[in-house]
């Protein structure tokens, strides 16, 4: 490449990068760098949160999702089945099945006012969409193990559960536990993403 | 105007040589083998046999170009490729070649690894531009297995340098924006509403709380989050130094960028003991604000002579 090629090529890159980060792109190969900015936003009151979900890796080895079939069957969807990595298996079970989005889709801002009125101005953003994660985990499971939604072991429910440890406030001791349960049902709608 | 492009083309195209841009390709090059290691070593845990999961949330490219489904074995071949390319980027064989290759494959593993689940993972964007510099530059010109064939002309000054400005740039960019994102979305809560303290308890105490008092990174995390004010400070040290990247290009003094950058990498090895935030071996992209040449100078004789040898 000549100099002036190179130059217009960095122009070029700088003006791409930094337009993404203005509008709040996170799309890879463009960001605006968000990683672990929505944290801080949960205490409102200013103190810690006193509850944390428990991941247990033994269960989702073993047991996993519970889910039931159109012929009425209930089994079990251990991590072996669906074949991803631990990791992803936690963001799946613990997060999607219980409603929570990643990251990337709770970034909108909510800091202080005059920091607010000043970006808003600046670069207005784009608008954030929300997949309807629900439905994307039929589709995933049904897909993953061959399933079309006429056949009898066609999933339409979807259970998991998972445990939440209460914290002690002032040495973060555990308290308490209580079980939580998420069930998730197959609407007929959702049958055009097998079409 | 004119001042100001005459000082752009100081900064960009001035200040660099060509050993020392080979060096600084050696040392990210070698960098980047356990980088990558960490950062797609996860996706070999599945059954090469196994069945293929339906992705839940494709990136933009998958979707554009109809990968809808994880095929563990193209990712074990993807994956042998990125260290083999990345191994000969560092040793300059081929060095453009192996460069392009790396873009592709580390492009193919974030997507296999972030489409699983809908999320999004920052750790390849600092790596993933350099690499794009130095794939379009002659890094491969110098300290190189390449530089052994006849070349027409030396690199001049202004070939050696912009990779290495333009690299400088993006990485305190990236820092920057960080900085801004804290205050962007969470505003002076951050610093002041418990953000810090949220993630080590979060963090700490995912698997349950421990039953013993083995000292870990976990349980160090919680005695952290025990002392709110001290946490303050440091999110706010942490914002303070996030933004103040962007002057990092600026400073001239070596002892400045050193003390700076060592602050940043404390930070990462912190967030990796405590939170296990796998951007540990990121600060290896830091050699591009220091001189480099005679490291890089004697890993290139080591490898020349060891190739001698054996040729």
């Amino acid at each position: 490449m000549t100099r002036s090629a190179v130059g217009a090529f960095l122009v070029l890159h700088t003006a791409v990068v930094w337009f993404g980060f203005a509008l709040r792109i996170d799309q890879f190969p463009l960001s605006w760098a968000p990683m672990y900015s929505t944290q801080g936003t949960a205490p409102q009151d200013g103190k810690p949160p006193l509850e944390v979900v428990l991941k247990d890796k033994p269960w989702l080895r073993e047991h996993g999702w519970e889910v039931v079939t159109r012929a009425g069957r209930r089994e079990s969807i251990p991590i072996a089945r669906v074949n991803v990595p631990m990791r992803s298996m936690w963001r799946l079970y613990y997060e999607r099945t219980f409603g929570k989005s990643p990251p990337k889709y709770s970034q909108q801002v909510a800091g202080d006012p005059i920091l607010d009125a000043w970006v808003q101005g600046l670069a207005p953003g784009l608008r954030f969409r929300r997949p309807d994660f629900e439905r994307r985990l039929f589709a995933s499971l049904n897909k993953t193990l061959g399933r079309t939604p006429d056949s009898p072991d066609f999933i339409v429910t979807i259970r998991a559960e998972r445990w939440r440890a209460e914290l002690d406030p002032d040495d973060f001791s555990e308290r308490a536990r209580s079980k939580q349960t998420a069930e998730l049902r197959f609407r007929d709608e959702w049958r055009e993403d097998w079409r | 105007m004119a001042r100001g492009r005459a000082w752009l083309a100081w900064f960009l195209f001035t200040g660099s040589s060509g050993e020392r841009l080979g060096a600084t390709r050696i040392l990210i090059g070698i960098g980047l083998l356990p980088f990558h290691a960490t950062q797609y070593g996860g996706l070999l845990q599945v059954d090469l046999a196994g069945p293929r999961w339906f992705y839940l949330d494709p990136v933009w490219y998958f979707a554009v170009l109809g990968i809808r489904a994880h095929e563990p074995v193209a990712v074990l071949i993807a994956f042998g490729l990125l260290l083999v390319a990345t191994l000969c980027f560092a040793l300059g064989y081929r060095t453009r070649t192996a460069a392009w290759t790396s873009l592709i494959l580390i492009l193919f593993l974030k997507g296999a690894r972030d489409s699983m689940a809908g999320d999004i993972h920052h750790r390849e964007l600092i790596p993933f531009h350099l690499l794009l510099f130095f794939a379009l530059s002659r890094c491969g010109d110098a300290l190189s297995l390449d530089a052994r064939r006849p070349h027409a002309r030396p690199l001049a000054e202004w070939e050696a340098s912009w990779p290495i400005q333009a690299a400088q740039l993006y990485i305190a960019s990236f820092y920057f924006w960080s900085g801004v994102a804290k205050l962007r979305v969470a505003g002076t809560a951050w610093i002041e509403g418990g953000g810090l303290q949220q993630l080590l308890i979060g963090r700490s105490l995912r698997f349950g709380v421990p039953e013993d008092d083995t000292p870990s990174g976990g349980s160090l995390a919680l005695w952290l989050a025990q002392y709110p004010d001290l946490l303050g400070m440091l999110a706010g040290g942490t914002v303070a130094l996030e933004l103040g990247f962007l002057a990092l290009p600026l400073l001239r003094p070596l002892w400045m960028r050193a003390v700076f950058l060592a602050g940043v990498t404390f930070f990462h090895l912190a967030n990796f003991v405590l939170l296990k935030v796998k951007f540990l071996l990121l600060p290896v992209v830091f050699v591009t604000y220091f001189d480099v040449t005679p490291i890089g100078r004697a890993i290139h004789g080591w490898v020349s002579r060891t190739v001698g040898r054996r040729a």
